[in-house]
């Protein structure tokens, strides 16, 4: 990256991209920095997704069954919770935990490093700031995001479990093999595909919002608000695009 | 003490008033007997500049000026200030040094290379040679004292950074030259602030550069601090061999350790802001009868404390700023 120049969205993505393909591919140090950036953007997230998974399948469950049950079509309910974890909620729910958590926090800590000089010292001492500081960032988000998606599909449908087993009686089996009656493939690779795609938007709007902060500390809290409102707006907006290229494909 | 009429409404012109300075004042205005430092040897006539700056110019996208037609040489072995005011563009010349800001007009060159038209794989070479003590210290706070002093090996000496045991023994090595080991394990926020500065002298002087560059760097520290971090400047930087910049405003640090130097316009100085003043010797520096110089020189002094370049005016002996 130019030093001393604004960080253009363009910029970062060539800078990014030219990083990941220089050798050597994956030095030692950017190894522990991924690790340490995955323990703290998914292991520690686990809590939190569990919580607001196994809630978001349970009133999901209760909605589409009081709804349905008028209508005498209460079997499809499993069905109906497996499309709508795997292709929307799940991908968003993962999406707005680590945006809260992760994308604040990194824009937050790059803001703090600009600030303090920090991202001008890596600059002066030759470091490449897009391998040393970024793509272990961006790594980080692109591994986790869909790992800790498929596991907010599985708490999901622990929470919707309890809805159909509290209110009609039903065992675990009927309620597995109803939800993946007529399942494909393409369901869980849609949630997937969505979150690598929300990863990368929101790691960039993190990555662009911190190194362009000005000011003093009081420029940290703006950027980290400015972070998470920008990636939430940009990543609802790139689901209904998604989700719209993919029914108008059908 | 009441201003003399004569001091009321100067016309713009830096060289006014000295001719009105009476006997008594010019005795006070000697320059003041410097004690003797660890100084490096005398320029040697034969040697080529380390750095080179020519006309360099920058103005802000508001149309100010903050540097004007600076130029100057720096040779090896150099103790080079930079000293200036408030606002006369000494933060901005470092970050063109370093190549972290671009000039409007001007070159740098370091080792005769133009740093601002280099690619970016000899740009990583270049500043191999080049160590960067910032006024804040900028330690990564992520990293422990030690993985700070470590981080130039890893960047730049891959072979000696794979071999875990000669990295830590030479980190170690560092950190004994400014009396760290101790703390090698902690975090910068651990720390105080002269260890801070300690700290980011022994990574600044990692790989052994060529040309240090300080920027301020007894900014808020006591007294015995900034006697410690300049003695160390000087001593690490001579038994390497390295050139020494160091951009500051504090007198005495600059009476201790300036060899050579320039000196900026301030803002205050209206039109002469971001211009060399006075290029030359510590001792020119002392000797200079340019009222701006001398006013900076010697704060404590009232009848040297003038107006020029019609930025102020004297008022029944008060300065007051037009």
């Amino acid at each position: 990256m130019k030093p001393g120049h604004e960080y253009s969205y363009a910029g970062l993505s060539v800078s990014l991209c030219r990083g990941a393909l220089e050798r050597p591919w994956l030095p030692r140090t950017m190894w522990k920095a991924f690790f340490n950036r995955s323990l703290g953007i998914g292991v520690r997230a686990v809590p939190t997704v569990f919580l607001m998974a196994f809630c978001v399948g349970f009133v999901l469950a209760l909605v589409l069954e009081t709804q349905l049950a008028q209508l005498s079509m209460e079997q499809s309910v499993p069905r109906l919770i497996w499309i709508i974890l795997n292709q929307q909620l799940a991908p968003m729910l993962t999406a707005v935990v680590f945006i809260g958590r992760s994308v604040s926090g990194s824009a937050a800590e790059l803001a703090n490093m600009k600030i303090a000089e920090e991202i001008k010292a890596l600059d002066a001492m030759g470091v490449d700031l897009s391998r040393y500081l970024l793509l272990p960032m961006l790594c980080a988000f692109l591994v986790m995001l869909p790992v800790i998606e498929i596991y907010t599909v599985g708490i999901g449908l622990l929470g919707a479990y309890g809805v159909w087993s509290c209110i009609m009686g039903m065992d675990a089996d009927q309620f597995v093999l109803g939800a993946l009656d007529g399942a494909e493939l393409q369901d869980a690779l849609i949630g997937v595909g969505k979150s690598a795609l929300f990863a990368v938007v929101a790691a960039m709007i993190a990555f662009h919002k911190g190194l362009n902060a000005t000011g003093g500390s009081d420029a940290v809290g703006r950027v980290a608000t400015a972070a998470v409102v920008s990636a939430l707006a940009a990543v609802t907006l790139v689901n209904a695009l998604v989700t719209g290229l993919q029914l108008l494909n059908k | 003490m009441s201003w003399p009429s004569r001091f009321e409404n100067l016309e713009e012109s830096s060289h006014a008033m000295i001719h009105s300075v009476n006997r008594e004042t010019e005795n006070r205005l000697r320059p003041i007997a410097l004690p003797e430092m660890n100084l490096p040897t005398p320029r040697s006539k034969s040697a080529e500049p380390l750095l080179v700056v020519r006309d360099l110019m920058k103005a802000l996208p508001n149309g100010t000026t903050v540097l004007n037609g600076v130029s100057f040489d720096v040779f090896p072995g150099d103790v080079f200030t930079i000293i200036g005011g408030s606002g006369c563009g000494k933060s901005t010349l470092l970050n063109i040094l370093i190549g972290v800001e671009e000039p409007t007009a001007g070159t740098v060159h370091i080792f005769d290379e133009n740093i601002h038209r280099l690619p970016k794989c000899k740009r990583k070479s270049l500043m191999r040679e080049v160590g960067v003590l910032f006024q804040s210290g900028a330690l990564l706070q992520s990293l422990t004292v030690a993985e700070n002093v470590a981080l130039p090996f890893q960047q730049h000496h891959p072979q000696i950074s794979r071999d875990r045991e000669l990295l830590e023994e030479t980190v170690l090595m560092k950190l004994r030259a400014v009396r760290l080991t101790a703390h090698a394990a902690k975090y910068p926020r651990e720390l105080s602030g002269g260890m801070k500065k300690r700290a980011a002298l022994a990574r600044a002087l990692a790989l052994d550069p060529k040309l240090l560059i300080s920027d301020e760097p007894t900014s808020g520290l006591d007294p015995v601090s900034t006697k410690e971090i300049d003695n160390l400047t000087i001593t690490l930087s001579r038994k390497s061999g390295a050139a020494v910049i160091v951009v500051t405003h504090d007198l005495l640090s600059f009476q201790r350790i300036a060899r050579y130097g320039i000196m900026l316009g301030a803002e205050r100085d209206g039109k002469l802001r971001g211009t060399v003043l006075i290029s030359g010797s510590r001792d020119e520096f002392f000797a200079s009868k340019h009222p701006l110089v001398r006013s900076f020189l010697h704060p404590e002094d009232d009848a040297v404390f003038v107006a020029a370049a019609g930025s102020y005016q004297t008022v029944e002996g008060k300065v007051h700023v037009q």
